[in-house]
C-alpha cells in the first residue's frame, strides 16, 4: 500500500516528462528540417553552379535564365540568382512576389534581412581556379504547414500516453481510497463482531440465569410438598424411635426381632429423606448449559420418584417406559426441569386427584429423523383452546398472582426448540391434557456414570481421630459412630480447640472436620493443623451444594471431602483409605 | 577503347578583360558590325577549350603548345591572339595561335577555325583533320560543310551549332554543358563507328 503512495505524483512526473519528451522531439525535428532545407539550398546551388559554367562562360543570358527558372519545380525554393564574375545580377527567379527577388548585387545580399522561414546559400561558379560568378538559391522554410502535418502524430501520441498515465494514476487514486473503505468497514465488522459476541455471552449468562431461577422457582412450588414428605419420614423415624425407647424404658422381655423391625422402618425413613435432600440438591445445583447423550428412559426412571414426591398423595404416578433403549443429545438437567414443569402443572390441574402418565414411545417408523416421543398425560381439568394457543407464551399463566411465574411452559419449550425437537399439546376442557415432547434420536451412546458399589461389611480401624463440628448432635453422633467402628476419638467444638487438642495429644493420626464452621473453616484449620504435623491425615466434610458438586472428592482446597449427608459405610471407607495410603493426601469419595 | 579524356582549362581571366574592354560583358547585345561580331567569335573560339575531353596523348611534348589555328584573315588571328595572351591549358600547355594557308594532316593543330565561305576549301580542309583530335569550327558555312561547331547568328546573337558525329570521328567529346548552349545539335548516332 505505502509503496503506492506516491503513485499519482509519479504518474503526473511521467506525464510531465512524456510530453516534455514529444515536445523535445519535435524541436529536434524542427531543427533537423531546418538543417535539411539548409543543405538542400546548399545543394541546388551547387547543381546550379556547375549547369551555369557555359551559360557564363559565353555570356547566355537566355540558358541562364532557364536554368535558374528550372528550379521553380522544386516548390521550396523561393528565389535563385546567378551573379557574373563582377558581382552584377546574371539571372534570377522569384517565385512570387518582387520582394523576393534577389538583389542586383552581389554584395547586397549580405545586407539581406532573412526570418527564420528562409534560407539563402551560394556557391561559386568555377572553371579550374576561375571563378565565373556566382549561383544564389533560397528556399523557405515552411513550418506551420509541416507542424501541423507532421507533429500532430507525436503531439497527439504524446498527448494520449500522459491520458493513459493520468488515468492510470487516477484509478489508482480511487482504488486506493475503495481499499481504504474497505478496510474501515472490515474494522466496523470486527468491531461488530466483538460486540455480538459480547451479547451472545451476556445472553447465555442471562438463559443460565434463567433456567436457574426457573428451577429454583419449581423447588419453591415443590416447598408444599416436600415439606410435607418430610412431615411423613419425620413421623415414621420418631414414630419407630419413640416405640423403641418406650420399649428400653419398660424393661419387659423384649423382642429382638421387633426391635430390629422398628430400627429397620426408622433407617428406611431417614434414607428417604437422604434421597429426597440428595435430588433437591443436585436440582438446584446451578450447572452450565451442557448438553451430553443421555439415555431418556433411564434418566425418567431416575428422577421418577422424585417426581412422585412432588405429585403428593393424592396423585398416582405412571411409568409407560417403551422398550428402548434411546438416546438423546441435550442437556439432561434441562429436560428433568421440563418434565418436571409439566408435572407440576398436571399437579395444578388434578387438584381433587387423578393420575399422571409418563410414557416414552418411538416415534413412526417411516418419518424421519427418527426420534423418541415422551408423554406427560393427565386427567385433569384441561384447557379450553384459546387458553392453548397461548399456553407457550413467557409469563402467560392461568395461575393467581404470586402462584406462578407463567415461565415454566416456556422453558419446556425453549429447551425442546434448543434441542432439535418439537412440542405438541392436546387438550380439552374435563378431558385432561397430554404434552408430547419429540425429541431428536442421538446414534451415540450415552455417557455412563461410573457407580461405586457400597461396601456390605463396614470397615473397622484403632487410630485415633479428632472430630471438630460445632452442631452438638451431629458431633456427638459422629464420635459414636466413629467409635462404634473401633476407632478412638478426640472432640472439638472449633478450630481453635482442635489445633488445642492437636498439641496436647500427639496420638492424633486424623483430623475429620466440618468444611463450614463459626470463626476457622475446615479448610484453614486443615492447613493450620499440618503446618503443626505435616503427617496429619485430613477429611473434610460439607452439605453445602457447592462442595456436593466436587466429583473427584477434594475441595477446592486440595483436602479430600465427604459430601453431607454420607451413609456410615461411606465414612469408614474413606477413613480407612485414607489410614492405608499414607501418600495420599487426596483420595476419590465413595460417592 | 576510348582515350583517357583530359580536360583543358583554360586560364581565361585575361580574357574576360578582353570581352569586358570590348564592351559585351555586361549583356549589351552585339552590335551589327563585323569587328564586334568577330571579337566575340574570336573570344568564344578558346573558351570552347575547356568544354572538350581531349585525348590525353595528344601532346608530343611536355612542353608542346595548344594550337589555335586560324585559316583566313590575320586582323581575326590578332583578336584571338590578344585573348589569349598569356593564357595556358591544364597540363601547363600555353594557348598559342597560328594563322596557317595550307591543310596538312600533321600540321599540329588542336582547334582549326575555317573562315571561309568557298566549299571546295571547306571541304579540303575538314577531310584533312578528319580522324585526328582536332575541334573544327567553322562560320556560317553553308550546309554539308560545318565543322564540328558552326558559329551562326540568331537575332543580334552570335550562336554556335555542334555536330557531334565529327567530334566523335575525331576522338573528341563535347561537354553537355557546351550543348546546352548551342542551338542545334547534330547526333552522333549515324556516326561510322572509329
Amino acid at each position: 500500500m505505502t509503496s503506492w503512495r506516491f503513485t499519482p505524483i509519479v504518474a503526473t512526473v511521467l506525464a510531465a516528462l512524456l510530453l516534455g519528451m514529444g515536445f523535445l522531439l519535435v524541436i529536434y525535428d524542427e531543427q533537423a528540417y531546418r538543417q535539411q532545407q539548409a543543405s538542400g539550398a546548399q545543394a541546388e546551388a551547387r547543381i546550379l553552379a556547375e549547369t551555369l559554367t557555359a551559360a557564363l562562360s559565353f555570356d547566355d543570358r537566355t540558358a541562364a535564365d532557364e536554368y535558374v527558372a528550372a528550379l521553380q519545380r522544386d516548390e521550396d525554393v523561393r528565389a535563385a540568382a546567378v551573379y557574373a564574375a563582377d558581382g552584377s545580377l546574371f539571372a534570377s527567379y522569384a517565385r512570387d512576389a518582387a520582394s523576393d527577388r534577389l538583389p542586383p548585387l552581389l554584395a547586397q545580399l549580405a545586407d539581406l534581412r532573412l526570418d527564420s522561414n528562409r534560407v539563402l546559400r551560394r556557391a561559386r561558379v568555377t572553371q579550374g581556379d576561375n571563378v565565373l560568378g556566382t549561383a544564389v538559391v533560397e528556399i523557405q522554410i515552411n513550418p506551420i504547414a509541416r507542424r501541423l502535418a507532421g507533429y500532430g502524430i507525436i503531439g497527439l501520441m504524446a498527448t494520449m500516453a500522459a491520458l493513459i498515465v493520468i488515468v492510470l494514476g487516477l484509478a489508482h487514486g480511487v482504488l486506493r481510497r475503495a481499499n481504504a473503505e474497505l478496510a474501515a468497514r472490515a474494522g466496523d465488522l470486527a468491531r461488530a463482531n466483538l460486540d455480538l459476541e459480547t451479547q451472545i455471552r451476556e445472553r447465555r449468562k442471562a438463559e443460565e440465569a434463567l433456567i436457574q431461577s426457573q428451577k429454583m422457582e419449581a423447588i419453591g412450588r415443590l416447598t408444599g410438598g416436600v415439606a410435607h414428605d418430610f412431615n411423613n419420614l419425620l413421623t415414621v423415624v420418631a414414630g419407630n424411635l419413640d416405640l423403641i425407647q418406650h420399649m428400653i424404658a419398660a424393661p419387659r422381655a423384649v423382642a429382638v426381632d421387633r426391635l430390629q423391625r422398628l430400627l429397620e422402618g426408622a433407617q428406611r425413613g431417614l434414607a428417604r429423606g437422604e434421597r429426597l435432600t440428595r435430588q433437591l440438591l443436585a436440582f438446584s445445583r446451578q450447572q452450565p448449559l451442557q448438553s451430553r447423550v443421555v439415555d431418556i428412559n433411564a434418566t425418567i426412571e431416575d428422577f421418577a420418584p422424585f417426581i412422585q414426591r412432588a405429585m403428593g398423595e393424592t396423585i398416582e404416578l405412571q411409568l409407560k417406559l417403551g422398550l428402548g433403549p434411546w438416546t438423546c443429545r441435550l442437556d439432561p438437567a434441562q429436560f428433568e426441569a421440563a418434565i418436571l414443569n409439566l408435572a407440576l402443572n398436571a399437579r395444578d390441574a388434578m387438584e381433587q386427584g387423578g393420575t399422571l402418565a409418563l410414557s416414552t414411545s418411538a416415534t413412526e417408523e417411516d418419518v424421519e429423523p427418527r426420534g423418541v416421543l415422551v408423554t406427560v398425560t393427565d386427567t385433569g381439568t384441561g384447557m379450553a383452546p384459546e387458553t392453548l394457543e397461548r399456553i407457550f407464551e413467557p409469563f402467560f399463566t392461568t395461575k393467581e398472582v404470586g402462584k406462578g411465574s407463567g415461565l415454566g411452559l416456556a422453558q419446556v419449550w425453549g429447551f425442546v426448540t434448543q434441542s432439535g425437537g418439537r412440542i405438541a399439546v392436546e387438550s380439552a376442557p374435563g378431558h385432561g391434557t397430554t404434552f408430547t415432547l419429540r425429541l431428536p434420536l442421538s446414534e451415540t451412546a450415552p455417557a455412563v456414570a461410573p457407580k461405586v458399589e457400597a461396601l456390605a461389611q463396614l470397615e473397622r480401624g484403632a487410630e485415633m481421630i479428632l472430630v471438630v463440628e460445632d452442631d452438638d448432635d451431629v458431633r456427638a453422633m459422629t464420635a459414636a459412630t466413629l467409635e462404634e467402628l473401633g476407632y478412638r476419638t478426640v472432640i472439638a467444638r472449633d478450630g481453635g480447640e482442635a489445633l488445642a487438642a492437636l498439641g496436647k495429644d500427639q496420638g492424633i493420626d486424623l483430623l475429620f472436620s466440618d468444611y463450614v464452621m463459626p470463626g476457622m473453616s475446615g479448610a484453614e484449620l486443615a492447613r493450620a493443623a499440618q503446618q503443626q504435623r505435616p503427617a496429619l491425615k485430613v477429611l473434610l466434610t460439607s452439605g453445602y451444594a457447592k462442595h456436593a458438586e466436587l466429583r473427584d472428592g477434594n475441595s477446592a482446597d486440595g483436602f479430600p471431602l465427604l459430601a453431607k449427608p454420607y451413609r456410615v459405610d461411606e465414612l469408614a471407607a474413606k477413613i480407612r483409605a485414607l489410614l492405608e495410603h499414607p501418600d495420599m493426601r487426596a483420595v476419590s469419595s465413595a460417592d | 577503347m576510348p582515350p583517357l579524356a583530359i580536360i583543358f582549362r583554360v586560364l581565361l581571366v585575361p580574357g574576360t578583360a578582353v570581352m569586358l574592354a570590348l564592351g559585351w560583358g555586361a549583356g549589351v547585345a552585339v552590335a551589327q558590325d563585323r569587328s564586334l561580331e568577330y571579337a566575340v567569335k574570336a573570344t568564344y573560339l578558346y573558351k570552347f577549350v575547356p568544354f572538350v575531353d581531349w585525348p590525353n596523348d595528344m601532346f608530343a611534348t611536355p612542353t608542346a603548345p595548344f594550337d589555335i589555328c586560324i585559316v583566313g584573315d590575320s586582323s581575326f588571328a590578332d583578336l584571338v591572339a590578344n585573348g589569349i595572351a598569356g593564357q595556358r591549358v591544364e597540363g601547363g600547355h600555353a594557348l598559342a595561335v597560328r594563322r596557317v594557308t595550307t591543310i596538312e594532316q600533321e600540321n599540329g593543330c588542336q582547334v582549326l577555325f575555317l573562315d571561309s565561305e568557298d566549299g571546295a576549301v571547306l571541304d579540303a580542309a575538314l577531310l584533312a583533320v578528319r580522324g585526328k583530335p582536332v575541334l573544327t569550327v567553322t562560320d556560317a558555312a553553308p550546309p554539308g560543310e560545318h565543322g564540328i561547331v558552326n558559329f551562326v547568328l540568331r537575332g543580334d546573337r552570335v550562336r554556335f551549332e555542334i555536330d557531334l558525329g565529327q567530334a566523335a570521328r575525331n576522338g573528341i567529346a563535347i561537354s553537355s554543358k557546351l550543348l546546352s548552349l548551342a542551338v542545334a545539335v547534330q547526333p552522333a548516332s549515324g556516326a561510322p563507328p572509329r
